[in-house]
């Protein structure tokens, strides 16, 4: 009993409560979190879920966007407004299809709100906080497609992780780094 | 008809996109005909009921790795570094998401689609055609975007949820594969690698 509330509490704190909270974890935390999804499926609607997906969304906006007004991109400065609006399209979709479901949208966070953004003063250790970011979307929703029951979301989801691949791709260019790893992408490679 | 005309947009060049559809056998096998129904929606009629099984999906998945896999391999004489390194990195992959995907078809206790031979895919893929670097570029970019398409599109007709998970983890690969490919064309610029909030196949004419 004590184990499922633990994690009922683990999936509320990863997915429900948005993306301050996943932003924050690292990615091994992230695996712990979806460990517990696998495992409690029911605890589990697909309106928490979105709500989980709109709350990171609006993380990486205020993430690309206070990072570029820093100039803290690196070679990604001139496009970090780009990649602030592509996540805000997401944002958008989400919070439609989170209304839908009879849901309510969340607060968007503050940069304070997002551990560990805002001591960030180097370049590279931005691109690699953006890097994470970016991996632990692309593992939350593989498992959002596995779990979500609303089919009709599912192509466009599969249409918003592969936009956070290219933006994985850019990145990890950015960093010198390969720039695609994995033949089957899941969030977890090693930074 | 209308599952054909959304895989006949997948290339903006009429020619390119007949050669990807003869060389993945999306045309005539069987198996393969379930991607088309899967891309097409529930008006479309494929050619035997057990067509859109989950089975049928992924041999028709398959189809399109492994026809991925040889494109990449036929252009790569046509490249230099860096991108020649790229296209053999490229086509290990495909072929590591054709070998997955045969072995779920296996899975189902059905039969995995078998890899035509090189020269079929040269003649059907139009390699000989192809007579630079930037054409094969071309060619390879109009060709990830198709399959990107084609995988997006199947994903809700799967049941099996492995299967979707798998089927978008290829559909975000292919799009990475694309934006390496579009760095490859356009000195690595970003705005033009992660163009789009939405990465979808190419514009569909009619559904």
């Amino acid at each position: 009993m004590e184990d499922r509330l633990e994690r009922r509490e683990l999936v509320r704190r990863g997915l429900l409560s948005g993306g301050a909270a996943l932003a924050a974890a690292s990615v091994p935390g992230l695996l712990k979190v979806r460990a517990a999804l696998a495992q409690d499926e029911a605890a589990v609607n697909d309106q928490g879920i979105i709500e989980g997906a709109v709350g990171l969304e609006q993380t990486m906006v205020v993430v690309y966007r206070s990072a570029g007004r820093r100039k803290l991109l690196g070679a990604l400065n001139p496009v970090a407004e780009q990649l602030a609006r592509q996540e805000q399209a997401h944002v958008d979709y989400f919070s439609k299809a989170l209304t839908g479901l009879g849901g309510k949208v969340p607060a968007p966070p503050l940069p304070d709100d997002i551990a560990g953004f805002t001591q960030i003063q180097a370049p590279d250790e931005m691109l690699r906080f953006a890097l994470n970011l970016e991996n632990q979307a692309v593992a939350a929703y593989l498992d959002a497609a596995k779990t979500l029951r609303t089919t009709t979301l599912l192509q466009t989801l599969t249409e918003i992780m592969a936009s956070h691949g290219q933006h994985l791709v850019v990145i990890r260019q950015a960093l010198n780094t390969n720039p695609v790893p994995d033949a089957l992408p899941s969030g977890t490679e090693q930074k | 008809m209308f599952a054909s005309m959304r895989l006949d947009s997948a290339f903006k060049d009429p020619v390119s996109r007949r050669r990807f559809m003869q060389a993945s056998g999306l045309t005539i096998a069987g198996g393969s005909a379930a991607l088309i129904a899967a891309c097409g929606g529930s008006s479309s009629s494929p050619s035997s009921p057990e067509d859109v099984t989950d089975a049928g999906i992924v041999n028709a998945g398959r189809a399109l790795a492994l026809s991925t896999a040889a494109a990449y391999a036929q252009t790569a004489p046509l490249l230099k570094a860096p991108a020649r390194q790229v296209a053999v990195q490229f086509q290990a992959q495909a072929k590591a998401q054709a070998i997955v995907l045969g072995t779920s078809v296996e899975g189902f206790g059905a039969t995995p689609v078998r890899p035509k031979t090189s020269a079929e895919y040269a003649r059907q893929l139009g390699i000989s055609t192809l007579k630079n670097e930037a054409a094969a570029l071309r060619f390879l970019s109009e060709l990830e975007t198709a399959a990107i398409g084609a995988y997006e599109h199947a994903v809700p007709k799967l049941t099996n949820t492995e299967l979707r998970g798998a089927f978008v983890q290829i559909a975000t690969c292919d799009a990475e594969h694309l934006s390496v490919l579009v760095g490859l064309q356009t000195g690595n610029d970003p705005a033009k690698q992660a163009p789009q909030a939405f990465v979808t196949g190419p514009a569909v004419a009619a559904d």
